[in-house]
């Protein structure tokens, strides 16, 4: 009886969102110590008076030089979740000081703004020609925190000056988003052809530029911190990156109307770099007898991860897939053993990172679970 | 290698020349029990790749040598992996050309 219960795709889906659900409300209330106390605690000790003007903006005046100084508090949209910055302007209102204060970025990427001096170049930057300007480019590898930093030191002064913020009105769809497109649909339309040699020219194509394009050019692949952040209830920029939400909805869709996982089989650039490894070593695809249990380990590993990244309301917990590695030699050294390890075991087996590692293979798991327990039901 | 010793340095690389000449004269026989048809352009592929791998070992632990150890990992991880792809890659090939 109890086996059967186990069994039932629906208890399953149902008991897998009910955990899922707890977790994300769990994070959410975790203690959140306001900003307000977080600037006070910061200057507690020091011989500066700190009068608070509004949520975002806090005058400073030195007791001793009665130097008067504006310390601004605002939020940017990073690839994992919120960053917030602090940052003092002085009387010239010329920027003195950037400090990134909560953020849940990819350490290693995250890192790399520190490694580029990118918070140096924004020392000394007049604020007003900064955000209207923007004359500082962003760190490669790094675009989306260092963008967040800037957008971060752009509301946080228009919000503490009470400007109105400029927003975008269109969503921006260039090459990326337009490549999205025609790799899924392309990815689909290639297992559709009939002759067998077409359909698997087409495959290799469609798999090539995804490695390239997807892969070196623009390193987007779907992991498993945007859905951590996403369940936390960050929804990234939808103007910014639509490309995040086409690579995932029509992936989704695709999975869902045609029960095909397009994006694993034809369009993840780290599977294609698997392909391309196997045909060098001649790898066969296996199967062994405990196929079935490390499936399950797989499962439970990823389930596991994500909801402690929720609990901790932390979503670069869960990225623990080594596309930044490979991709953009960006990691710590656990991934980097990881990816040499996947890469050798590559040459030997088919896909052992899709097949026992990938969380994004849980993740689309569980939607075709979800997909086939609503069909069978109803 | 044996910076402050006068016997193991020219031992040291006394020992690596006899290693490299037993290689490169036994090379020829592995080749034939191995069965492999070998013809000049696959030498050449094999040595290149030797060569190349020996390269990228001795860059790399030079670098962590010259305490550069960062970027003495860096430079074996890549290219050490890199030439161990490359080396299944031409195993395969020298299998499977006749």
């Amino acid at each position: 009886m109890i086996a059967k219960i186990f069994n039932n795709n629906l208890f399953r889906v149902v008991s897998i969102v009910v955990l899922i659900v707890l977790a994300a409300t769990a994070g959410k209330h975790r203690v959140n110590i306001s900003q307000h106390q977080m600037i006070s605690d910061l200057f507690a000790d020091t011989s500066a008076n700190i009068e608070f003007v509004n949520d975002n903006k806090w005058i400073i005046t030195n007791l001793h030089s009665g130097n008067v100084t504006k310390l601004y508090i605002g939020n940017g949209n990073g690839y994992n979740g919120q960053v917030s910055v602090v940052f003092i302007v002085d009387s010239f209102n010329i920027i003195n000081s950037v400090v990134p204060i909560s953020q849940n970025e990819t350490y290693s990427f995250f890192q790399k703004l520190e490694k580029g001096h990118f918070y140096d170049k924004i020392v000394g930057q007049e604020i007003m020609s900064l955000i209207n300007f923007s004359p500082i480019d962003a760190i490669s590898g790094a675009t989306i925190s260092s963008e967040a930093i800037l957008q971060a030191i752009h509301y946080g002064y228009a919000q503490g000056e009470g400007l109105s913020i400029e927003q975008k009105s269109y969503p921006v769809f260039g090459l990326l988003e337009l490549l999205i497109i025609i790799l899924l649909f392309g990815g689909y339309l290639a297992g559709k052809i009939k002759n067998p040699t077409y359909s698997v020219y087409m495959r290799w194509i469609i798999m090539l530029i995804a490695f390239i394009v997807l892969g070196f050019v623009y390193n987007q692949h779907i992991t498993l911190s945007r859905f951590s952040a996403l369940l936390s209830g960050y929804f990234p920029d939808f103007y910014n990156e639509l490309y995040f939400y086409l690579l995932t909805v029509i992936s989704f869709l695709m999975l869902i109307i045609t029960n095909k996982n397009v994006y694993c089989n034809s369009v993840c650039p780290f599977g294609v770099a698997q392909e391309l490894l196997s045909k060098t070593g001649n790898a066969k695809p296996v199967r062994p007898k405990y196929h079935k249990a490390l499936k399950w380990v797989q499962s439970f590993f990823v389930l596991g991860i994500l909801l402690i990244s929720l609990v901790f309301n932390n979503p670069s917990i869960a990225q623990y897939e080594v596309f930044g590695a490979f991709f953009q030699l960006t990691a710590n050294t656990f991934l980097f053993g990881l990816l040499f390890v996947t890469i050798i075991i590559s040459l030997f087996i088919k896909k052992p990172w899709c097949n026992y590692l990938c969380p994004i293979d849980r993740v689309f798991g569980f939607v075709k679970l979800t997909r086939n327990a609503i069909i069978k039901k109803s | 290698m044996f910076d402050n010793s006068t016997i193991f340095e020219p031992l040291f690389w006394i020992v690596m020349g006899v290693i490299y000449t037993i290689v490169a004269i036994s090379a020829r026989y592995w080749a034939k029990d191995l069965a492999l048809q070998m013809n000049w352009w696959k030498w050449t592929l094999v040595i290149i790749w030797f060569v190349l791998l020996n390269i990228t070992i001795a860059a790399g632990t030079t670098l962590i040598g010259e305490n550069e150890q960062r970027a003495g990992l860096y430079f074996l991880g890549v290219f050490g992996t890199l030439f161990i792809v490359l080396g299944v890659g031409l195993w395969q090939l020298i299998k499977r050309e006749k």
